[in-house]
């Protein structure tokens, strides 16, 4: 159920574009069906909140198609014009230089930068917010930024719990607990929930459950009788938090977002009825 | 815990101490030159290190020495020389154990390139999961800490180490809660958060922080399930769980699954199908009282325990409320 400074909403009152849009329409349609009540105080927030989860999913696109490679800590690299590559294998935002331009740049020039699936998750969840609450205040916000593991700023606030329910933006993992110590970075995948039960991992692209588990029983030692396994919890930001630094774009999806609903889906709004094909 | 060598140090090992790995390299190609067997005694020192060894691999190998090695170093020479995407693989690791088990012990403290801390990564991944090796995990812990001192990559050595499915390991850890390297201490932070008391952001209270831990080992270490969470799978992560209805009831658990040791009673079942009916924080409470009231008086907890739980749950937060 979706409530909204105290009354509950129905579809109607749900601006027409989170409806088009897939990703978002999962979530809406999560949000109204389940027995927990979602509860924003505006329905501004809420719109952030969907707009911030279509930017999560077209992030992990963006991330997916970039060209960066898969690397452990010990082989990670980067763009040294914008960041400094730590001993340990991270990425330090060098001096003098815009957040938001060093972040974009991974997506832009992928090949130039390698890194672990973890981080590649930090980097989707910036990115979604740089879309989503515009560059100055992602500037202003993120002046030290540090990407590296599972590391990231506090107002970032990324968040695992196992909720009652599960959308597409959700970061998730993939756990192998029979994983051969010979095949270390098979342990488990880091993913990001894409919507109609795809999962983005760094890496391995976007593929369904199945095949991730399939791929990763694969890595395990020899006589090994548990399974690779989706674990229940999941990661989120700070959705209400993240909200209050969001300019006007922050209320509706980010231009790319946009621009792939227009070149992957055709929408046709009849009245009320609105169609996605 | 520190490993020592067991008697003086090898010749191999004091030439690349007092003149570096480029020298020791140098010095053994010219001793193999003039007398192999030489070189061969060399390597093959009871006292020899794992670092010293790793930097004359190469030259191992082009001299095709591995077979003139002890079983020990001959392994240890396989092992380096593995590619880890071949097939048959497993087979070879088999009877590997004691070396990997020496170049930890020896090695665990240097830094010798990412291909030698990756070996190393290797090792302690075999010693916990294949061969279970729990012996090992206090060399594990000292390198973990060496490369958070170094700002070395250390993940998956913490795989390695929690690996072992060891609740009260987690002691090598919270020992550096207290360490003034204040890398270290922030390092045992970032692995203990998920204990109540132990923040990660917080500094200069580490004695505080490595009595809250005891506290908990004690109160929760023998109901611990390992849920199988690293620095590989959240910001932060809880290796290790309580299962509340096994610390209601005072019945051990196998740390790896959760389930209960000991066959219960028809009462004790019947008991666990109501707190299994519970709310998440009705057990949790429940759970710790039991646990008070089974230290402080057993035969007071005796009788609390046959009471309905619903009066159990009432005494539970009765006392609550007076905290």
């Amino acid at each position: 159920m979706i409530d909204i400074s105290g009354a509950s909403i129905g579809l109607g009152a749900i601006n027409e574009q989170w409806l088009a849009l897939p990703v978002t329409r999962e979530i809406v349609d999560t949000m109204r069906q389940s027995r927990t009540v979602y509860r924003f105080a505006s329905p501004e927030q809420l719109s952030f909140r969907l707009a911030m989860g279509a930017n999560i999913v077209e992030a992990a696109h963006l991330l997916n198609r970039s060209g960066v490679s898969f690397a452990t800590f010990y082989d990670s690299r980067c763009n040294e014009r914008f960041w400094n590559l730590t001993p340990n294998g991270g990425f330090r935002l060098k001096n003098g230089v815009e957040p938001a331009v060093a972040l974009n740049d991974i997506f832009r020039n992928g090949p130039m930068y390698a890194f672990e699936c973890a981080t590649a998750m930090v980097m989707v969840m910036y990115k979604a917010t740089l879309d989503s609450i515009g560059e100055a205040s992602f500037n202003r916000l993120f002046s030290n930024l540090f990407l590296w593991d599972w590391e990231f700023d506090d107002d970032l606030g990324i968040s695992w719990e196992t909720p009652a329910d599960y959308f597409p933006g959700d970061v998730r993992y993939f756990k192998n607990p029979d994983v051969n110590p010979l095949h270390i970075e098979w342990q488990g995948e880091n993913v990001i929930a894409m919507g109609n039960g795809l999962y983005f991992g760094h890496g391995i692209g976007i593929r369904p459950a199945g095949a991730i588990i399939e791929g990763l029983n694969r890595r395990r030692k020899p006589g090994a009788d548990e399974s690779a396994f989706l674990m229940d919890e999941a990661g989120r930001p700070a959705f209400r938090h993240l909200a209050q630094f969001a300019d006007r774009q922050g209320n509706s999806p980010s231009r790319s977002t946009a621009d792939a609903v227009k070149n992957r889906y055709i929408t046709v709004t009849l009245g009320d009825s609105v169609q996605v094909y | 815990m520190k490993f020592h060598r067991r008697g003086p140090a090898a010749f191999l090992d004091e030439v690349r101490r007092k003149r570096g790995n480029a020298s020791l390299i140098e010095s053994f190609r010219n001793t193999l030159e003039a007398d192999r067997k030489k070189a061969v005694e060399y390597l093959n020192d009871d006292n020899l290190c794992f670092p010293s060894f790793y930097v004359l691999s190469d030259e191992i190998t082009k001299a095709e020495l591995s077979g003139e090695l002890c079983e020990r170093y001959r392994l240890a020479a396989e092992f380096l020389m593995m590619r880890n995407d071949k097939s048959d693989i497993q087979s070879e690791v088999q009877a590997v154990h004691p070396a990997l088990k020496w170049m930890i012990e020896t090695g665990a403290e240097e830094n010798i390139g990412n291909d030698y801390l990756k070996k190393l990564d290797t090792a302690a991944g075999l010693l916990t999961k294949i061969y279970r090796d729990r012996s090992i995990l206090p060399g594990i812990a000292d390198m973990i800490f060496f490369r958070c001192r170094s700002e070395l990559p250390y993940h998956d050595l913490i795989w390695a180490f929690l690996e072992a499915r060891e609740p009260y390991s987690l002691a090598l850890i919270a020992d550096r809660l207290r360490s003034p390297d204040s890398s270290e201490s922030a390092c045992a932070r970032r692995l203990l958060a998920f204990i109540p008391g132990i923040d990660r952001k917080e500094t200069g209270k580490g004695e505080w922080q490595f009595q809250r831990f005891c506290d908990w080992l004690e109160e929760n270490g023998p109901y611990l399930r390992y849920k199988g969470e690293t620095f590989d799978t959240t910001h932060r992560p809880t290796p290790y769980t309580p299962v509340w209805r096994a610390k209601y009831l005072g019945a051990f658990v196998a740390s790896d699954n959760g389930k209960i040791h000991v066959s219960l009673t028809k009462r004790e079942r019947r008991l666990l199908r109501r707190f299994d009916d519970l709310a998440g924080d009705e057990q949790r409470l429940l759970a710790a009282y039991s646990a008070r009231k089974r230290r402080m008086d057993r035969n007071a907890w005796v009788q609390w325990i046959n009471l309905s739980i619903k009066k159990q749950l009432k005494a539970a937060e009765g006392e609550n409320s007076h905290d």
